[in-house]
Order: structure tokens, then sequence, then C-alpha cells
């Protein structure tokens, strides 16, 4: 099990965070006044950096998790997510900043990206396919992710999946992944030598952890993928090993729909880019209570001789 | 056919987009087996009848006739066909 | 705070009123724009503004597809409202009720320069008073239900305001504003709400439904920026108010309808300030006779109001605005409210006001939990 290595210390400027980070198709300027969160940054995104604060690049977006002021002792333990001088959220203690942060990072991309489609779905890739996960949060998604990841597939993300409005192709974030709960062990005990923050308490109850991605995704952040898969996973104890069960398309589109944000704001050409996805790939459903078996399902699903 | 629908075809049901409304359509199959006839050209009520008989594999009898017409009745209350002379 | 000089940071201001600097900017500074653009919703709109000018290829293409995409967003929302247009008008036509739209709805269905590119949200009509209530009724058979209000809040808006509580429709979420005036019923000015009805003209993509006049349409979008204190559209209001007077400007005898109209609808100062201000930040190009003539409808101190003024008309972003522009704010506020209501009314509702405002961050969303409501 990978212990938390002594965090380097963050570069400051005047008792301040700030970095240029290249996040795929985005560069995020991210800044914090709090000194853990900082750390954290340092590690969970190493190799993401472009350059310091003071470079004046451009970026896509502005965000950052900061305290907030005031001089009741209760209330200086809270920090809230900022975009650009907005807080959409209701701020939360200090030690679940990070979790604010990523939150943040995500709700960013998914509510004001306009150029490709966002699609609420885990994104991997091998010998030049890739797999679209789509499943409503807590269904195993992320934890599925993580062990196919940690399997030789490459992580584009555990969360956002960014389609093409030009050609179809899905581009990558390889972000940290963050798991909660029963998968934290899980994936402990599948990849022991990933480095993983310590658990902080989430905000629908339990833990949750996350996952530094490995470098080699890191380093082919900035490569597309074509689809051609869509397994569509889900959790289910009573389940032996992995089941999975080939789905219709008209379903299979239906579920990406559903997860597409603002996907009616797309008109015809939202339509047609994410029915193109659904039309070249393979859909399935895969329900399993085991990991090993859903990857190993998964596996087979992308190793067969394709059929129509 | 109206310009305004894209629709995508999988194994006998399909999904259709209207861009007058944005709505998206999910045909069952009896309802995509006819739309997509009509989508290749207009045709006689009687011709709808026999065809979609023919593709679901069933009699083309009043029974069918009247299915035949309830669907075309909910195509024409979204727009999506006319009748044509 | 000293006073700092926040001229070289009214970037997107600068640019709306001179397009051809779009091509001397650098990194920071499309940086820069971008983000004042988006405090702004102006985003749809600066796209359309640099495709008029044809300096798309000036534009960095990781600025440019922001641009284009929300352009396109726009494209989609004109024409979900011209459908949603249809569907008010048709309750209210049953109901034997004139339809005259207002704002966004107006500018669409009127096919004007300020609905290019732009971010809708609410339909606004305008009917009779006396119909008020039968369209009300028509509306919600036809699905739209009142948006929930506590009781003061519901009083205060039927009795006192110009509009009726906003009526949301039950499947569609779609938001009706009914206006039977347009400026509050106590509010310092007497405007005859039937002027505006009788003035009324069809609409260029639907001659059964009506907007206002030119001249009423560009003094109500006057009235509503200057005199009701919000400024978080000022420069997008100020932009419409920009391309309004560009397009009726060349219509002969459009400029002293203007002035003509503002004396008769007892709209003369709010139409001194969209002269003025349009002129002075947008370059608005205002004949130097209609200037002239409307120096008599100036506010007794109009040099502070052009400091309050010149900080509100800005995007509501850190870089544009610091502590000098939310003193201008805040003053501008009290005076909206002093327009709007005598002082006995307006002490009791801002106290109930501050009180509901409570810890002042509103929750959207949850970190990580998609919001697909769209």
């Amino acid at each position: 099990m990978a212990t938390s290595p002594a965090l380097p210390s963050p570069a400051r400027t005047g008792g301040r965070f700030g970095k240029y980070l290249g996040i795929g198709p985005f560069v995020f300027f991210v800044s914090t006044d709090i000194p853990p969160l900082a750390a954290m940054i340092e590690t969970l995104y190493d190799g993401f950096p472009i350059a310091d604060a003071s470079a004046a690049h451009f970026a896509d977006f502005h965000v950052g998790v900061n305290r907030v002021p005031g001089l009741r002792s209760i209330v200086r333990r809270q920090a809230v997510f900022d975009i650009d001088g907005v807080r959409p959220f209701f701020p939360l203690a200090t030690g679940q900043a990070l979790m604010m942060l990523e939150g943040g990072l995500n709700w960013t991309i998914a509510e004001n990206t306009s150029f490709c489609l966002v699609i609420h779905a885990g994104v991997v890739e091998r010998d030049g396919q890739a797999i679209v996960l789509p499943a409503p949060s807590g269904g195993g998604k992320s934890t599925l992710t993580a062990g196919l990841v940690h399997r030789g597939w490459r992580l584009l993300s555990d969360e956002l999946a960014l389609l093409s409005l030009e050609d179809g192709m899905l581009s990558a974030l390889a972000r940290p992944i963050a798991l909660k709960n029963e998968s934290i062990d899980v994936i402990r005990r599948a990849a022991p030598n990933s480095w993983m923050t310590p658990p902080m308490p989430h905000i629908e109850g339990g833990n949750v952890i996350y996952l530094k991605p490995p470098a080699d995704s890191v380093a082919r952040v900035n490569e597309r993928a074509a689809p051609a898969f869509v397994v569509a996973p889900r959790y289910q104890r009573d389940v032996p090993g992995a089941l999975a069960e080939p789905k219709s398309k008209p379903d299979a589109f239906k579920e990406l729909a559903e997860g597409t944000y603002r996907f009616s704001l797309y008109g015809r050409r939202g339509f047609e880019t994410l029915a193109g996805l659904v039309d070249r790939s393979q859909c399935y459903d895969v329900v399993f209570s085991d990991l090993d078996a859903a990857i190993e399902a998964c596996d087979r699903i992308t190793r067969s001789p394709r059929h129509r | 056919m109206p310009q305004a629908l894209a629709w995508f075809s999988w194994d006998s049901e399909v999904v259709l987009y209207d861009e007058r409304t944005g709505n998206i359509h999910y045909f069952d199959e009896a309802t995509s087996t006819i739309f997509e006839r009509i989508a290749q050209a207009p045709c006689s009520f009687g011709d709808l009848v026999s065809f979609a008989a023919d593709q679901l594999q069933v009699v083309a009898d009043s029974e069918m006739a009247a299915m035949v017409d309830e669907i075309l009745m909910i195509l024409r209350d979204k727009q999506i066909v006319a009748p044509v002379a | 705070m000293a006073a700092r000089d926040h001229q070289a940071e009214q970037l997107l201001r600068a640019v709306l009123a001179a397009p051809d600097k779009l091509g001397k900017l650098s990194e920071r500074d499309w940086d820069l724009l971008l983000r004042q653009a988006r405090a702004s919703a102006l985003v749809g709109r600066l796209a359309h503004v640099i495709e008029q000018y044809g300096l798309v290829d000036v534009v960095p293409a990781t600025v440019w597809r922001h641009l284009a995409g929300e352009q396109r967003f726009a494209q989609r929302l004109a024409h979900d409202v011209r459908q949603e247009v249809e569907r008010v008008a048709e309750p209210l036509r049953q109901a034997g009720v004139g339809v005259v739209l207002l704002k966004g709805a107006a500018y669409v269905m009127d096919d004007l320069p300020p609905a290019q590119g732009r971010n809708f949200s609410d339909i606004d009509i305008l009917v009779p008073r006396a119909d008020v209530a039968v369209a009300e009724r028509f509306l919600k058979i036809a699905g739209w239900r009142s948006k929930e209000l506590d009781r003061w809040d519901e009083r205060f808006y039927r009795a006192w305001m110009h509009e009726v509580p906003p009526l949301i429709h039950r499947v569609r979420e779609s938001v009706v504003d009914l206006h039977h005036t347009i400026v509050p019923q106590t509010a310092r000015i007497r405007l005859d709400a039937r002027l505006l009805l009788e003035a009324a003209r069809p609409a260029a993509l639907d001659p059964t439904i009506k907007v206002l006049a030119p001249a009423d349409m560009v003094l109500h979008a006057a009235t509503h920026l200057f005199n009701e204190g919000e400024f978080d559209r000022g420069l997008r209001d100020l932009a419409d108010l920009d391309l309004l007077l560009r397009h009726f400007g060349q219509t002969p005898g459009f400029w002293s309808m203007l002035l003509r109209r503002a004396d008769q609808l007892d709209l003369r100062q709010p139409a001194w300030y969209l002269l003025r201000y349009t002129a002075r930040f947008l370059g608005t190009p205002v004949p130097a006779e209609t200037l002239r003539q409307a120096m008599r409808f100036a506010p007794a101190m109009p040099s502070v109001m052009d400091r309050l003024f010149a900080a509100a008309l800005t995007p509501p972003h850190p870089s544009c605005r610091g502590m000098q522009a939310h003193l201008a704010l805040m003053m501008l506020y009290s005076r909206a409210h002093h327009l709007r209501l005598p002082l006995h009314l307006l002490i009791p509702h801002l106290l109930r006001k501050s009180f509901k405002r409570g810890a002042g961050v509103t929750q959207v969303d949850q970190p990580g939990v998609p919001n697909l409501n769209r």
C-alpha cells in the first residue's frame, strides 16, 4: 500500500499558489491560499504545469479554492471554489478543499464548454480503440475505469468524455480519479503502487480519495482517441463476477444523450455527433460484483472479432 | 420529408431528431418500419399496410390497418408526415 | 485601496466601441477579454461582432472555439425563443388579448441586431392592464403556473410592481413575465402604458405578434437599464441600445421621434443617459443636433451621474470593478429604489430583502454532481 510521500513545498507568489495547468484541450489557471491543497496539486498534477503565475499566459478558465475570509474561527476553517470571481457552490471545510477543486473543475468543463460535447462518462483507450463508459455516479464507473487503467489501458478521463463535433474523436484530460468508499480498497489491492491522497470525508457521506493518473496517460494527454465501444457499467452485489450483455443502439444513444451536459443547445450537430459515436461503436451493458471479472469482460468485448 | 429531420436507423429502430422542436423521438419497430418506407418515397395507405405487414411478418388484416392508421396519426400530429394529394 | 485607474482594464468596452483594436491584442489581453465577455454574457455577441468586421483570422484558435461555440448555442436559443413565443401567443389569442413582446423576445421576433449572439431567458410581454387577469388564466390553462413566492413578495409584485409574478411552464420550464406597464405603478414617472400599446407594430417574423414602436423600444430598454439599479447585465444592455440606435437611426425622423416620445412618455432622463453613454462608451453615432436638443433632459448633477454610470456600465468582473465601482453600484441601487418606491414603502421592503439574503452564497449544484437539466 502506497503512503503519501513527503509533499514538495508549493510554488508561492506572496503566500498564494498559482500555476497554469495544461489539462488536455484546456489551460486552467489554478490558484489557492491553502498550503496543503497546493502541495496536493503539485503532486497530483505533476506533469501538467505549463507556466508560472507570473507568465501572462492565456487560460481558458481561472479557478481557485480559497479560504473564506472572516474573523469567526469556524468561518476561517472553510474554503470555497471560485471561478473568476463567481462562487457557484456552498463553502466546505478546508480539509475538503481538494474535493472542491476537482468537483469545481468538473463543473467548469461541463457547464462552460461549447466547442465539443461533454458527456458524463469515463473514457479509456487501448490499441487505438476507446471505450466510453457512461453511468450515473456511484455505479462503479470510476472503479472500473481505475481498474482498466491499471491493467494497461490509457486513461482519458474517469468522469467527462469530450467528443469533437468536427470529427467524432475523443479528447483526454488524464486527471486524478476519484474513488469512494469500498472502491478505495478494491483499487488499493489492484494497484498497490499507485499514489493516492489520504481519505477525506465526501459530502455525500463516506470517504473519497484521489488517485494520481499514470505518467504514461499524462504524457499522452494530447493524443485523441477514436471511439469503438460503449460499455455502461453497473455495480451489483448479487451478480456472479460480471455479465456483459449487448445493448441496443437506441438504448445506448438515449443513455448517452441523457448524460450529455446542455445537449439540447448543440442542436442537430450534437445529435448527429452523438448518434455517430453510437453508430460506429459496439454497445454493451456490464453488470458486475467483481472488478477483475468486469475487466476481463471488457477484454473479451474489445478483443472479439467485430460484428455489426 | 421535412429538411429539419435527421435520423439514424439501427436494427429496425429509428431515433429521430426534429430540428424544429429540438425533440428526439424513439420509434418502436412498427413505427420505424412505416417511417422509413415513407422516407424513401410517398406511399399510399394500402401499400403501406401491405409493406408493414410483410416486414413485420404478420397478416395484412384490418387490425394491421388500424395500427398503421394510428401510427400515421401520431406522425402527422408531430408534423413528421403529411398526406399528399 | 487608492483610487485606481481602471481605464486600462475596460478592455471589452473598448473593443466593442472600436473592433479594429482586436488586431492588436496580446495573449494576456485575449485572456482578459474572454473573461470579461463571459462575466457580461457577451461572448456570443463578441463572436458576432468579430464575424461582422471580418476579423475571425486575428482571433487565436483557443479563444475562437469558445466564441463560436457560444454563438451556436445562441442561435439554437433564438430558435427556441421563436418556438416558445408562438406557444405563448396561442393561448393569448384565444383569450382575445393582444400580445406585445418586450426585450429579448421582441429582438428575435422583429429580427433586430441585439438578437444576434444573445443569451435568452424569460419572455416578457406587455398587455393592457384590464386584460392581465384573463391573460394569466389562459396561460395557466395552457400549462403555465406561478413561480412560488411567499405572500409578501406576491403582494409586492401585484400591487406595486409592473409585472405579475413570473409564470413558469409546467413541462418546458420556460418563463413568461406578464407586464401591464413598463415602470412600477409607484414610480415617480407618470407613464401611460396605453400610449405604448397604441403605437405597437407587427413583428418582422410574425405579423400577428406585436412589438413596440422603435423609439418606444429604445426608451423602454433605456428606462430598464438606467432606472432599475441592476448592473450585472448593464454593459450588455448598453450594447443592445447601441445596436438599436445604429439600426433605427438609419430611418429618417427617428432621432426627433425619439426625443418627442421621451417627452410624451415622461422618460426624459433615461433618454438623456441613453444618448450620452452609448456615444461616450460605445461610440454610437448619435447626431450632434440630437445631443444638443437632449441637453434639456439632463439631470441635476450630471458629472456625479457620469462617474456613477461609468463605473456601473462595465463587466461584472474583478478586473474592472474595484472598491469605487462597488460604491457606485450601491448608490445607483438606492437611487433605483428611491425612483421606484416612496419612502414609506421603501424601508419595509429593503429590510425584508436584506433579511432574506442570508449568507450570500447561492448553491447551483454539488461538486462532481452533474446538472443535466438543459
